[in-house]
Parts: structure tokens; C-alpha cells; sequence
């Protein structure tokens, strides 16, 4: 299908409703980082991620149309990618997200010239990892979202279903969280030393 | 924490998620000039805010399996469980399932008891068609004893009417035949002078 990239998203949602394979895989395509975070900070194995995002698109190809409002699509995928990654949790027996099993996230952070400051924030990257860790769930999801990259404002208090001003509460809350532990952190290892 | 504190880390944040409006600049910009704390708290979190984003997208982006692989692998799993797509029109959830199979093996085993316990249901008892009663009534309308053999009435286009008829003798000695309506109504009948 010609052009289908520059179709907006309602329009691809209409067409994947009737089961076109390509409109299918472009929505899920569009959509698939932030499915990846809200998945992400909910599992609590990150091998299991790409087994549960499989399962979401299986779950998107059957069942999208059934979706009545096609303008509320990233709303239901979001319900559903909580509602598979939960279940997936439950039935592996892992208990809440700990992003410090992601082995990717502990190799963030090596870019810096300076290895000095490579080591910095590295030192630093660490922190925040362990601090996102020990945030309660509902602040994690808004905090990796918010990180994840390419959702609005808007987009994310549409995906995780609340106002817009929840949302950002929410956010200003995990960051002040974060920043806390952080400092906290920081001020022990002076006093150590 | 005040809603002062809450509404400037709102701005805040706004301006490192590229979310700020220019009013909302503008208006971020006079609180830092005035407040040494604020200055303070933003040059905290730009670096907290740079490296969260790494994290996490690192996390979140590195090392899965791309969308068009995943999918692709889905859409085969589709197409080769036929039972998988029966499934998913069935109750979504497992718990969903066993409820429909309990209910499905209660109506079997209820529907069961029905015919074998009890034997089936009887036939509605037919009520016997009352035969016409031809009465003779006395002109003071008091006797109501039977006078005449009950008949039954035919209309041209075959449908037999079952009505009780009164024999009933006037003063003169006239005879008249009365149609009693079992709605409780009474209406005379034609009189053929033959009775």
C-alpha cells in the first residue's frame, strides 16, 4: 500500500481493523517504544520482553476489531500491553519490575571523552538506575515513559489513562524521587569519606 | 512541598520534555532570575534528566528483537493456529473459559435430570368440547331446565360455532329460539315458524 506511512494513525487504524497485514505492522511499528517501555516496567525479566511483545501484536492482529472508537486505539493498546505484561508476570512467578535485571540499562552511559567523566556518569547512571528501581510502580511506568522518548504529554496520559495534570504530578513526583535518593546518596558517600 | 514547588518542577520539566509553551517560558524564565533555589533545583535535574533518558532508552530500545521481526513472527503464529483465532473469540481470559465449560456441563447435566427423573413433559390435558345445551325457559325468564336435544350450528364457510341455545314460549304461544353468547351475552335468534 502506497504511502501508508503518511496516513495518520486513525486512518491506518480503520484499515488495520479490516486485517491489513501493512497497516497492521506500521501501527505497531509507530507504537512499538512506548509498548516496549510500559511492558518494560512492568516485567520483571527482560528476556521475556520480546516473548510478551509478540504476544501483544498477536493479540493486536486478532482482536482489533473489536475496537469500536478507532481514535481510542493507543489507549486499548496500552490496556492491553499492561493486561498480557501482568499476566506474563503472574504466571512466571517474578515479582515487580527491577530494571537492574535489564542488562542493557547497567551498560548505559559510555560515550564521554573524559574518562574521568565517563566514570562519572557512569557512577551516575548507576544511581539513577537503582533510584528508578525503588520507585513505586505507577511512578516508574510515568518516569520510563516519559524517558523512553516520542510520546507527547497528551500520549502519555492517554496511554496510561489519567488527566494530563495526573500525569505531570506523577512525573514532577518520580523525578523529585529520584533526585532525593540521589542527593541522598551523594551527601553519605562525603561523609564516608 | 508547596503548590508553588510543584507548579515551577511542572515548568521544569515541561522544558527539559521540549513540552513548554513560549508563555510558559517566559514565565519560567522570571521565576529563575528571582530565585537562587530554582536556578539550583534546574541545574540538578538537567543532568539527572540526560541520563535517565540514556538509561532508559538504552533499556528499553537495545537489544530486543525489532517491531518488523516480532510481527512478522506473530502474523505466522496466526495464520497457522486455526485453534489460537477459535480461542480468541471464545472468553478471553482461562478463568473466562472454565466459567463457559462449567455452565455449558450444568445445563447438560440440568436438561438430563429433566427427561430422565422426572419423564419428560406431559402433554397439556384436552378439555373436553362442551356439547350446545338447548334449554326451554318460561316466559317469566325463571325456568331454566333442559328442554331440547343439544345441536351444533353450521355457518357457510365450515366453522361450527359451539353457542346454547333456550326454547322460549311466549304468551301468544309463539315459539322462539334463543342464542345464549358465552360472553354472557343473549341475543334472539331468527324465528322460522317451524320449530
Amino acid at each position: 500500500m502506497k504511502g501508508i506511512e503518511t496516513q495518520n494513525e486513525l486512518a491506518l487504524v480503520c484499515i488495520a481493523r479490516k486485517g491489513d497485514k501493512e497497516a497492521l505492522q506500521t501501527l505497531l511499528g509507530r507504537n512499538w517504544t512506548w509498548v516496549r517501555a510500559v511492558v518494560y516496567s512492568t516485567l520483571a525479566d527482560g528476556q521475556d520482553v520480546d516473548d510478551v511483545m509478540q504476544e501483544i501484536c498477536l493479540r493486536v492482529i486478532t482482536r482489533i476489531h473489536t475496537l469500536r472508537e478507532p481514535e481510542r486505539f493507543r489507549g486499548w493498546l496500552a490496556v492491553l500491553a499492561r493486561r498480557i505484561a501482568l499476566r506474563h508476570r503472574q504466571h512466571t512467578g517474578h515479582g515487580p519490575a527491577q530494571l537492574a535485571d535489564l542488562p542493557a540499562l547497567a551498560e548505559a552511559g559510555s560515550y564521554a571523552a573524559d574518562p574521568a567523566d565517563d566514570i562519572e556518569r557512569k557512577e551516575l547512571c548507576g544511581r539513577v538506575l537503582e533510584a528508578v528501581r525503588a520507585l513505586p510502580e505507577k511512578y516508574r511506568e510515568v518516569f520510563v515513559l516519559a524517558h523512553s522518548g516520542g510520546l507527547t504529554y497528551a500520549q502519555m496520559a492517554e496511554v496510561l489513562d489519567v488527566p494530563v495534570t495526573t500525569m505531570q504530578i506523577r512525573l514532577v513526583r518520580a523525578r523529585r524521587a529520584v533526585r532525593d535518593q540521589i542527593l541522598q546518596k551523594s551527601k553519605h558517600k562525603v561523609h564516608e569519606k | 512541598m508547596s503548590a508553588t514547588d510543584d507548579r515551577l518542577e511542572i515548568l521544569m520539566g515541561k522544558l527539559l520534555d521540549g513540552e513548554i509553551s513560549p508563555a510558559e517560558q517566559r514565565l519560567l524564565e522570571r521565576e529563575l532570575e528571582h530565585d537562587a533555589q530554582a536556578r539550583e533545583l534546574l541545574e540538578q535535574l538537567q543532568p539527572l534528566h540526560e541520563c535517565s533518558r540514556e538509561v532508559v532508552t538504552q533499556g528499553v530500545l537495545k537489544g530486543g528483537a525489532n517491531s518488523g521481526e516480532v510481527f512478522e513472527r506473530a502474523w505466522r503464529q496466526n495464520k497457522r493456529s486455526l485453534w489460537g483465532r477459535v480461542g480468541q473469540t471464545l472468553p478471553v481470559s482461562f478463568g473466562g473459559m472454565r466459567f463457559a465449560v462449567g455452565l455449558a456441563a450444568g445445563f447438560l447435566v440440568g436438561l438430563s435430570l429433566h427427561f430422565v427423573l422426572v419423564g419428560g413433559p406431559e402433554p397439556p390435558a384436552e378439555t373436553p368440547p362442551t356439547p350446545p345445551v338447548v334449554r326451554s325457559v318460561s316466559p317469566g325468564m325463571n325456568d331454566r331446565g333442559p328442554a331440547a336435544p343439544g345441536f351444533e350450528t353450521s355457518v357457510p364457510w365450515d366453522v361450527t360455532r359451539k353457542v346454547d341455545w333456550y326454547g322460549f314460549t311466549d304468551a301468544a304461544g309463539n315459539q322462539w329460539l334463543i342464542e345464549g353468547i358465552r360472553e354472557g351475552m343473549v341475543r334472539p335468534a331468527a324465528y322460522h315458524g317451524d320449530l
